[in-house]
């Protein structure tokens, strides 16, 4: 971990996001781009698989405050608000 | 997130956002500090209604004093967001200069990694509860997109979503498909690495597995449509066009 709790494979991945010179020389490169960033070997496994299941309960644990998961709910939000002004000219019931 | 949107993002003089994982938290403070999650107007039980009005509110209050605002959204800010459209209905409304930019949905991405051309093969797109509560009809020849299949008829918000309903569900798409016709329940990847999760169930089978918060349930089309022959003679048409058989 580092000063701030997160891991280098955290810090990785926002970078990886951010970084278009990055994500191409992970791509051309994987092994040697995450070998640069200083990643172990149990974590350039963990991308390479490819898990999604195993990398977000990793990136979980170093979740920032406030993050939930967001259902939405359409039962009373139906969109007939929208049509009303829809530039179709869409009504509703 | 396009340049545009990241130019919108960072001309602002406040900036709001939600996201589901910490990852993009991360990201997006680190792109803009000081931004403010909208999240923490989630509670325990709390009516999701009631946290939308909220949103709106927190958004509508700086546009008010004349200030830039921007709000960011994860997926397709028009998708599954109520709090985006009204909030732009409002600024409108009360004579602010208010807009969506367009990015990727959760739809966006399972065309990409699930080869599926919608307007080739038809599709249609319902969020689970909607599908139920309207008695939507289905058209089994396209595929369907169901949204929020963990999450039928919760309205209040929990951490966890609850599966009870599911029978529901299942019961409602017999009346369109086999009970053992295939679908597939989808998640993209939300990360620059790592695979869609795509994992196929056959639709009994639905109450009885964990369903991933997140998915998507893809059905795909159980036959061909039908052609109409007298309407392909009125259009001049000797065979169907290519594009729609492939």
């Amino acid at each position: 971990m580092n000063e701030d709790g997160r891991s280098n494979l955290f810090r990785f991945l926002v970078e990886l996001s951010d970084s278009l010179e990055l994500l191409t020389s992970f791509w051309s490169n994987p092994e040697r781009t995450m070998a640069e960033a200083g990643l172990t070997e149990e974590e350039r496994d963990l991308i390479l698989s490819g898990d999604l299941i195993e990398l977000r309960k990793r990136l979980e644990t170093e979740g920032a405050e406030g993050v939930v998961l967001i259902p939405v709910d359409v039962s009373r939000s139906h969109p007939l608000g929208l049509l009303e002004a829809h530039p179709l000219g869409l009504s509703g019931e | 997130m396009t340049p545009e949107t990241r130019a919108a993002v960072e001309a602002a003089d406040d900036v709001f956002y939600i996201v589901t994982d910490p990852l993009a938290a991360s990201w997006f403070e680190r792109l803009v500090p000081g931004a403010q999650s909208l999240s923490r107007l989630y509670a325990l039980e709390k009516s999701r209604a009631e946290t939308y009005a909220e949103m709106v509110d927190e958004i509508m209050a700086p546009v008010r004093a004349g200030r830039a605002v921007c709000v960011a959204f994860y997926g397709h800010p028009g998708v599954l967001v109520w709090a985006s459209h009204e909030a732009i209905k409002q600024a409108q409304r009360e004579g602010h200069e208010a807009r969506m930019l367009p990015a990727v949905s959760a739809e966006d991405c399972l065309f990409a990694d699930l080869g599926v051309d919608p307007v080739t093969s038809g599709c249609q797109s319902y969020e689970a509860t909607d599908l139920l509560i309207h008695r939507r009809t289905i058209d089994p020849t396209a595929f369907l997109v169901l949204w929020q299949v963990a999450w039928i008829a919760n309205v209040r918000y929990t951490p966890t979503p609850s599966q009870e309903h599911l029978p529901v569900l299942v019961e409602y798409l017999e009346g369109f498909y086999s009970r053992d016709h295939e679908a597939v329940l989808y998640e993209a990847s939300p990360f620059p690495v790592g695979a869609a999760q795509v994992t196929p169930v056959r639709l009994e089978a639905l109450p009885t597995i964990d369903i991933p918060p997140m998915a998507t349930l893809v059905i795909p089309p159980v036959e061909r449509p039908q052609i109409d022959h007298a309407m392909m003679r009125r259009l001049g048409l000797d065979e169907v066009p290519t594009k729609l058989t492939d």
